[in-house]
């Protein structure tokens, strides 16, 4: 699990945007699993995306319309090799609300099931855009918890940009980011665990 | 992937039921209009189209002043030109409408029956349908008109009154006011003998062969026209009024013309006589200087005559005078006995000379005194001559500048009538162009696509049919609009919802086909 931080404004974003071929560089190379991400079409990105990644978005981004196993559905769909459904759902505890509509969630419930939905195609890199910065501290760090169970029984691979401070020392790498620079960039000797961490 | 999102279709059509019924209302209502609309005005086009040909409508109709002749119409029909005579008068029914009664047609503009039959009888008619129904006409009910009582036989259109315009440059059809009855033939000839209304003279016709519209209109123009026998008081009005201007110009520019010869003639003959003048001016001058020198001849031969009678005299005097003294002197010797015998012969002789010479003197003294007077008179006869020759020789002069200016008036009044007659010449192009008359037979000449009594319905719902099909198009975009709206406020609504997806891998293709299926 790694982390970008930095205070808002400073372009924490951008790098995972590149990472997630959403934004096309310049110049540069990013290169995940080896694959060069620059100067792929718009198609070989989606393909790219559609194969390794997973989104999890500050504001969730349901599908309205569709039940919470529906959405994770959608994503299920995208792959040959999805995780299971039920077990999914159990992990994130959304077993009994498999069948609610996201506007009866509550908005940590609506973060698990984006999760679930980034995670049923198991992906290799989970790519989360401030997860926690919609909710409130207890549900922040239920949230976390989950990320951190998640990453140990899959052992996915997890880049989160946050700019709460305490969840640096919840992640094996952190990249602390200044004025669009890495100012900091280290490995976490000592990992505090998601549902110990103050302050979130 | 595909068949989840598909789900949120119909729950987005559930959630949003009464916009979308009023939505598919809506649409629904102005498709109907429209169909309705263009549907019916094609409907009636079709019809009218159908009407129109199985009852062989014309390709156009002419009006004349007076009825073409058998032969003009053998010339049309030669050329391939079906005619129908379509001749009609107009008079008052019992209510005061007018009905323009015509004979039922044979060939073209056939007059098609909506209930009844044709007339048999010369007491029968068809009504026009509309007429009909304005005034209630049934089939065996009585209509009269002009005085005359008919049965209405049938109740039927013709395509050439397909709207019943009375005037083809009335604004609207009034049926009220204005109908048609179609009458037998023998029927519609007593009435036209028998009316005091002017008859129409109109033909319908069918162009055959290469003919046009255009060839046959020249084709009637050109026949020969009497405009004198056409009947209509304000068209022979007009044309006399017209033609009585002109020729008081073309007269007055002849008698200008005749007058103008008159003056060169005149002219001509006052030169001739100036000419004249001089030359018996100037032959009297000379005369009058031969008469001068006449006289002065005459008085130097008076006047030598009176010298040499006067030398006579005093020589016969001295002669007798030297015998007479000798004689007395006896010079004379006796054989001169002889001579004084002839002396005194000579003597006596000249004695009677002598007196003879005495009265001779006398008389020549008289001759004498009167040469001298002669010579007198013919001096002041000299003078006078002389005075006369000079004024002969003025006279002649003046004569001579008579002659001149007369013939120059002679020859300018020439070329004053040389122009006036080019003038007299070339007037009637001028009179042509100012008094543009075209006589001819032909009133009007009106082909079917210009007659809007001609598939008047079709021609009324034409309008109708393109304005529905021009709302049609107007409301398709409408809707294509309103419902893109609605697209876009969805889209701009969950773009968050596609962005997450699309990071997620979903191709855009899928989120389009998703996303604007259905307008919410």
């Amino acid at each position: 699990m790694c982390v970008i931080q930095g205070t808002s404004g400073l372009g924490k974003s951008t790098p995972l945007n590149c990472i997630g071929g959403l934004d096309i560089m310049d110049s540069g190379s990013v290169k995940v699993d080896g694959t060069e991400i620059f100067g792929l079409k718009a198609d070989a990105l989606a393909k790219y995306r559609k194969a390794n990644l997973g989104f999890i978005f500050q504001f969730y981004n349901l599908v309205p319309n569709l039940t919470v196993e529906e959405n994770i559905q959608v994503c299920e769909c995208l792959t040959d090799k999805p995780l299971d459904m039920n077990e999914l759902l159990d992990i994130l505890g959304l077993t009994e609300h498999r069948k609610k509509f996201p506007s009866q969630l509550s908005g940590g419930q609506q973060q698990r099931c984006a999760i679930a939905r980034a995670l049923i195609k198991n992906p290799k890199l989970l790519l989360c855009d401030e997860p926690t910065g919609a909710l409130d501290s207890k549900t922040s760090r239920d949230i976390l918890v989950l990320l951190e169970q998640v990453n140990k029984k899959y052992g996915t691979t997890m880049l989160i940009v946050t700019h709460n401070n305490a969840i640096k020392n919840m992640v094996h790498k952190v990249i602390i980011l200044k004025d669009g620079l890495i100012k900091k960039d280290y490995y976490n000797e000592t990992l505090i665990p998601a549902a110990e961490l103050e302050d979130l | 992937m595909n068949k989840v999102l598909s789900k949120r279709i119909p729950r987005e059509f559930k959630s949003n039921l009464p916009k979308y019924i009023a939505l598919l209302l809506l649409i629904a209502l102005c498709m109907y209009l429209v169909t309705a609309i263009v549907a019916s005005s094609d409907t009636i086009i079709i019809r009218t189209d159908e009407h129109s040909a199985a009852n062989h409508v014309e390709d156009g109709q002419f009006t004349t002043f007076l009825p073409l002749t058998d032969d003009q119409e053998k010339e049309i029909t030669d050329k391939g030109v079906t005619l129908e005579h379509m001749y009609s008068l107009d008079i008052k029914a019992e209510d005061g409408s007018t009905v323009r009664v015509m004979k039922n047609r044979k060939n073209i503009d056939l007059v098609e029956l909506v209930s009844g039959e044709y007339p048999a009888n010369s007491n029968e008619a068809v009504v026009e349908r509309r007429y009909a129904e304005e005034h209630s006409l049934n089939v065996g009910d009585k209509l009269t008109v002009g005085g005359t009582e008919y049965t209405v036989c049938g109740i039927g259109a013709s395509p050439d009154y397909d709207a019943p315009y009375q005037n083809m440059s009335d604004m609207a059809v009034s049926s009220k006011n204005f109908g048609l009855i179609f009458v037998t033939d023998s029927e519609y000839e007593r009435v036209s003998d028998s009316s005091k209304s002017a008859q129409t003279f109109t033909y319908g016709y069918l162009l055959g062969n290469d003919m046009t519209d255009d060839k046959l209109k020249e084709l009637i123009e050109d026949f020969d026209f009497d405009y004198t026998k056409v009947t209509d008081k304000y068209y022979l009005e007009t044309v006399n009024e017209a033609l009585e201007k002109r020729i008081e110009i073309e007269n007055g520019i002849n008698d200008l013309a005749d007058g103008a010869d008159k003056l060169h003639d005149g002219l001509k003959d006052l030169s001739a006589g100036a000419d004249k003048l001089y030359d018996g001016l100037k032959t009297l001058s000379d005369g009058t200087v031969q008469l001068h020198s006449g006289m002065t001849a005459i008085y130097d031969g008076a006047s030598a005559l009176d010298k040499g009678l006067g030398e006579l005299s005093s020589g016969a005097s001295s002669l007798n005078g030297a015998i007479v003294g000798a004689d007395s002197a006896g010079l004379i010797p006796p054989t001169m006995n002889a001579l004084v015998s002839g002396a005194d012969s000579l003597a006596t002789g000249l004695k009677s000379a002598k007196s003879g010479s005495s009265e001779l003197v006398s008389g020549v003294s008289s001759a004498v005194r009167g040469t001298e007077q002669l010579s007198t008179g013919a001096n002041d006869a000299v003078n006078g001559a002389k005075e006369l020759a000079d004024g002969a020789k003025d006279a002649k002069d003046g004569a001579n500048e008579l002659a001149d200016g007369a013939k120059d008036a002679k020859d300018g009044v020439g070329k004053l009538a040389d122009g006036i007659h080019e003038l007299n010449s070339n007037i009637g192009k001028l009179l042509d162009a100012a008094f543009d008359l075209d006589l001819t037979n032909l009133t009007s000449f009106v082909e079917r696509a210009d007659n809007v009594r001609i598939a008047g319905a079709a021609g009324d719902v034409i309008m109708n049919k393109y304005g529905g099909l021009a709302a049609c198009v107007i409301l398709m975009a409408l809707f294509a609009y309103v419902i893109s709206v609605f697209v876009v406020h969805q889209i701009n609504r969950e773009s968050s919802v596609i962005g997450a997806l699309y990071a997620l891998g979903v191709t855009n293709g899928a989120l389009i086909r998703r996303y604007i299926t259905l307008p919410t």
